[in-house]
């Protein structure tokens, strides 16, 4: 610390208000324009320069680079993409998901409605007469995903494009959650 | 001097003013648009198509128009309706109204041919002596437009954005005016077709008065009130500024206000100090006597231009064939044959001048289309500059505006009239 102080003493610097240096306090140049600078058009100058330089490149490469042309051409997508959600099926079809509310207890957007019914097998206790999830709502968190004690909801889809002509058709059911298939790879998949 | 075909030519002056700027301000935008794009490493616009062809992006400009005139007018509850409706109608009047003092070419006179009877048209659809000082009066008035829009708006950033702006356009207009004044000095008249012609005389203005040209091209920037003056629309600050609550056309014709501004402002700039219509090496008479040889050799390099256009544009298809398996992918393909058969008509044309002369009344029509289509060509390189500068600086503070404008501008083109005023006294040129 008392190093700091002492830069600050034998700085050149004249301190802004120079009686008011304090222990502790820092220095701080004062950025202030240069002869050249202040008179603008050397900078100018130089700024032009460089656009115009990153035209010229633009117009005979034509790549700009970083453009992904997306509705022919996709990014690809990394792992672990949280997209839209889908729920996984046993054997036999029917959802893993035993309507435990704990992903709608999770959710922080409150946006999965579930209506739960008695199941007639024995050793399945309830299961999700409707489950609903309303994707205007949802913020893509992942909490579903993490709370779910028998892995009944992933949303390993890879679907990010989500477009509807109204709202409720954002609201997807139980059997349309079930038909959304896992992303196979997780790369750019155009929906 | 009348001649009874002068109300018809007046009539399509002023239809080919409108045309350009009609004509110009899509093009600009879209300049504006795809030049910014290549500054900022994008592709910028180039989906919108018909049958195929995108032409670079040049149809969304369609696509805008059809856009703006569809779109929802709304006018919000609060709004002084007068004052609301009549401001973007001053802005686009005086865009249009200034721009009738631009020569586009020198005056057409058959008599320069010997042909008799036939009318004198003169290259401006506003042919009077005060030239300049008309376009200082007029555009003075796009203020009331602004402030207008800004106080019957009723919305606090429309309000800022309209002081600001006219605080800019009210200081620029000082040292915009000064600057000028050692130029009239060293041309000695007021009247824009003369300037012109005392240019292809002498020299270009840049050259007499290199400062006053940089002293009206900064002002003629805050004038249009565009990067690095746009303070008065600074969208991170103040949303829009002045047409914050304009929808719709009524936000069009700003739009269309401003570019209209960029177009006189640029005309101005080029009329006073790079020459205006005058092609260079090459006087009216010039043009006139060897209409026909010009001619023909322009055909020939436009034939030879086509060839190049069009092993471009084939290079082009081969290289992106097959990538997107598109309509719009065989576009090159098009525009090839568009050009080739361009290319064909010229050549064509060559060969018929060739064995046929031209009547002698062309000599002095080549002339004007030449002097226009210069005029047009550096118009679009200011226009160029205009765009650069706006994608490349960053915006002025409120604060340095004025200092700029006040302390630097001010005084510099006072000097620069204290300058020219000695070096005519002295050297008594």
């Amino acid at each position: 610390m008392s190093n700091e102080i002492h830069k600050a003493e034998s700085s050149q610097l004249r301190p802004f208000f120079p009686d008011s240096v304090t222990p502790g306090q820092k220095t701080v140049e004062r950025d202030v324009n240069t002869m050249g600078e202040s008179v603008y058009l050397v900078e100018i100058a130089k700024g032009l320069g460089y656009t115009m330089g990153k035209v010229v490149q633009n117009l005979i490469g034509i790549k700009p680079g970083m453009t992904v042309r997306y509705p022919e051409v996709a990014r690809e997508i990394p792992q672990g993409y949280r997209g839209k959600h889908r729920l996984t099926t046993r054997e036999d079809g029917s959802s893993k998901c035993v309507a435990c509310m704990m992903c709608a207890t999770a959710c922080p957007a409150e946006c999965i409605h579930i209506i739960p019914a008695e199941s007639e097998d024995p050793d399945i206790e309830r299961y999700p007469q409707r489950f609903d999830i309303d994707l205007l709502e949802c913020v893509f968190c992942g909490l579903c995903v993490e709370a779910c004690p028998v892995d009944a909801i992933r949303m390993d889809s890879g679907v990010y494009s989500l477009t509807a002509f109204d709202r409720e058709s954002f609201v997807v059911t139980k059997e349309e959650l079930l038909q959304v298939k896992p992303n196979p790879a997780p790369t750019g998949q155009v929906v | 001097m009348h001649h009874w075909l002068d109300p018809v030519i007046v009539v399509a002056r002023s239809a080919l003013l409108v045309g350009i700027i009609l004509g110009l301000v899509p093009f600009l935008v879209w300049l504006e648009r795809k030049g910014s794009a290549y500054i900022q490493d994008r592709p910028g616009p180039e989906r919108a198509s018909i049958f195929g062809l995108r032409l670079a992006g040049l149809l969304h400009l369609v696509a805008d128009a059809v856009k703006m005139l569809n779109k929802e007018d709304i006018i919000p509850s609060g709004v002084n309706r007068f004052y609301y409706l009549a401001a973007p109608i001053i802005v686009v009047a005086v865009a249009f109204t200034t721009v009738a003092i631009l020569p586009l070419f020198d005056t057409i006179d058959f008599n320069r041919v010997g042909v008799k009877g036939w009318p004198v048209i003169a290259g401006q659809s506003l042919d009077i002596d005060p030239g300049i000082l008309w376009f200082f009066a007029i555009a003075s008035l796009t203020v009331y437009g602004i402030i207008f829009a800004g106080w019957a708006s009723n919305s606090k950033y429309s309000l800022l954005g309209a002081m600001r702006a006219s605080a800019a356009v009210l200081s620029y207009e000082i040292p915009l005016g000064l600057s000028v004044i050692g130029a009239l000095m060293v041309y000695g008249t007021v009247s824009l077709p003369e300037i012109v012609r005392w240019q292809g005389e002498h020299v270009w203005g840049i050259l007499v008065q290199p400062l006053g040209a940089l002293i009206f091209v900064v002002c003629a920037f805050a004038e249009t009130n565009r990067v690095p003056f746009d303070l008065a629309e600074s969208e991170s600050e103040l949303v829009a500024g002045y047409h914050t609550e304009y929808s719709a056309m009524k936000f069009g014709m700003f739009f269309l206000a401003e570019y209209g501004a960029m177009i006189v402002s640029s005309g101005l700039v080029i009329t006073l100090f790079f020459g205006g219509w005058q092609v260079p090496f090459l006087s009216t008479q010039a043009l006139v006597t060897h209409a026909q040889v010009i001619t023909q050799w322009s055909l020939g390099v436009a034939f030879a231009g086509s060839l190049v256009a069009v092993s471009v544009l084939l290079v082009n298809f081969t290289q992106r064939f097959g990538i997107w398996r598109d309509l719009r992918d065989y576009e090159p393909l098009v525009l090839a044959a568009l050009v080739l058969g361009g290319g064909l008509t010229a050549l064509g044309g060559l060969f018929v001048l060739m064995a046929v002369p031209l009547p002698v009344w062309y000599g002095p029509i080549f002339a004007a289309v030449a002097q226009f289509g210069m005029f047009m060509l550096k118009l679009l390189l200011v226009c160029w500059v205009f765009v650069w500068v706006r994608w490349t600086l960053p915006r002025f503070r409120y604060d340095q505006v004025m200092n700029l404008g006040w302390r630097s501008l001010l005084p510099l083109a006072l000097v620069n009239i204290l300058l020219t005023g000695i070096v005519i006294t002295v050297f008594n040129v």
